[in-house]
């Protein structure tokens, strides 16, 4: 695996590819790791749970992000091709943020705030060869979190619209772009039928919530209080039934989801 | 919870840590997590939030 990272990012670092390593062991043993092996790309300490958002089961595995944040691809490092990279690539900007000049200092400022309203007018304002392709690369952003918020209210994500919406509400201000998404978070905040499906969500999520994170403190657990959620939740969940071929939007998969979870649980006590 | 009981119990929790379902697993086509990543060694990024614009490859490892 290392070798071939070397090689990636000795190959790819000038036109925009970042080769991260990724792990949850300890700081000094993996030091002495990656200079015994010859590492010669970044890395960095998952102490919250990236790993496992991303799906990664089994190691050595690698994720491909695309310029615009965006997963493109995910699988073991071996099979991962030089095709998918240098397409990849073709929207990155070459030099890093921390290699801009300090004119675009306050651009960076405005990206690492999430202030896109001002970044963009930034971008459009430097003329400055290191940052070519950041405007461009901040409206397609813009259009893909609106597209992104579109897509949960379709699937009646109404928990994930919610909080996308509040943070686009920020991020927006001042764009044009900003009028659709406050519309779109009055709509989620007034309207019935989604009130409704967002207290059903924070039910599914309070399960979540009740996994514990070691035995000790599944030892402290209440059974009858996973018991009772339990129940609640399988109450909740028919309301979402569908039939095929109408594919289950997103409060019918996170309640199954949620009744496997503490199924597992009681099968612990 | 006697001791062979507990040790059982972590086994399962770990196992099934992996493999229960969650509601919160990226497919393709999702937006990178808001996870932060710490202790950045040999890069200049000091979060992923540095990484704007760049392709990213985030190799997954274990010395072990």
């Amino acid at each position: 695996m290392v070798p071939k990272a070397n090689a990636l990012h000795a190959k790819y670092a000038d036109e925009g590819l970042l080769v991260l390593g990724v792990t949850r062991e300890e700081i000094f043993a993996t030091q002495s790791w990656a200079a015994d092996k010859g590492v010669s790309y970044g890395y960095a300490f998952d102490r919250e749970g990236l790993s496992a958002a991303l799906g990664v089961r089994g190691l050595p595995r690698a994720v491909l992000v695309d310029p615009r944040g965006v997963v493109v691809w995910r699988g073991r490092p071996a099979d991962l091709t030089s095709d998918l990279i240098q397409a990849t690539l073709r929207t990155a900007i070459d030099v890093p943020m921390w290699e801009w000049p300090e004119e675009a200092q306050v651009l960076r400022e405005a990206i690492l705030a999430g202030d896109t309203s001002r970044a963009l007018g930034l971008a459009s304002s430097l003329n400055l060869p290191e940052i070519r392709g950041v405007e461009e690369l901040l409206a397609v952003q813009v259009e893909q979190d609106v597209a992104r918020l579109d897509a949960l209210v379709a699937d009646d994500d109404v928990l994930g619209a919610i909080e996308l919406a509040t943070e686009l509400l920020t991020q927006l201000d001042g764009l044009p772009q900003a009028q659709g998404v406050g519309e779109i978070a009055e709509h989620l905040a007034t309207e019935p039928r989604l009130i409704a499906i967002a207290e059903d969500q924070r039910e599914f999520r309070k399960a979540e919530d009740l996994w514990p994170v070691n035995a000790a403190a599944l030892e402290d657990m209440d059974s009858s209080m996973v018991e009772a959620a339990l129940e609640r939740i399988r109450a909740i969940v028919p309301r979402y039934a569908t039939e095929p071929p109408t594919p289950p939007k997103a409060p019918a998969r996170q309640g199954a989801a949620a009744v496997e979870r503490l199924e597992s649980l009681m099968d612990l006590f | 919870m006697t001791m062979l009981r507990y040790f059982s119990a972590a086994v399962l929790l770990a196992a099934l840590s992996c493999s229960a379902p969650s509601q919160g697993a990226v497919e393709l086509g999702d937006p990178l997590p808001d996870l932060p990543l710490v202790e950045f060694s040999q890069t200049e990024a000091r979060s992923l939030k540095d990484t704007f614009g760049q392709a990213l490859l985030l190799e997954f490892f274990a010395h072990w």
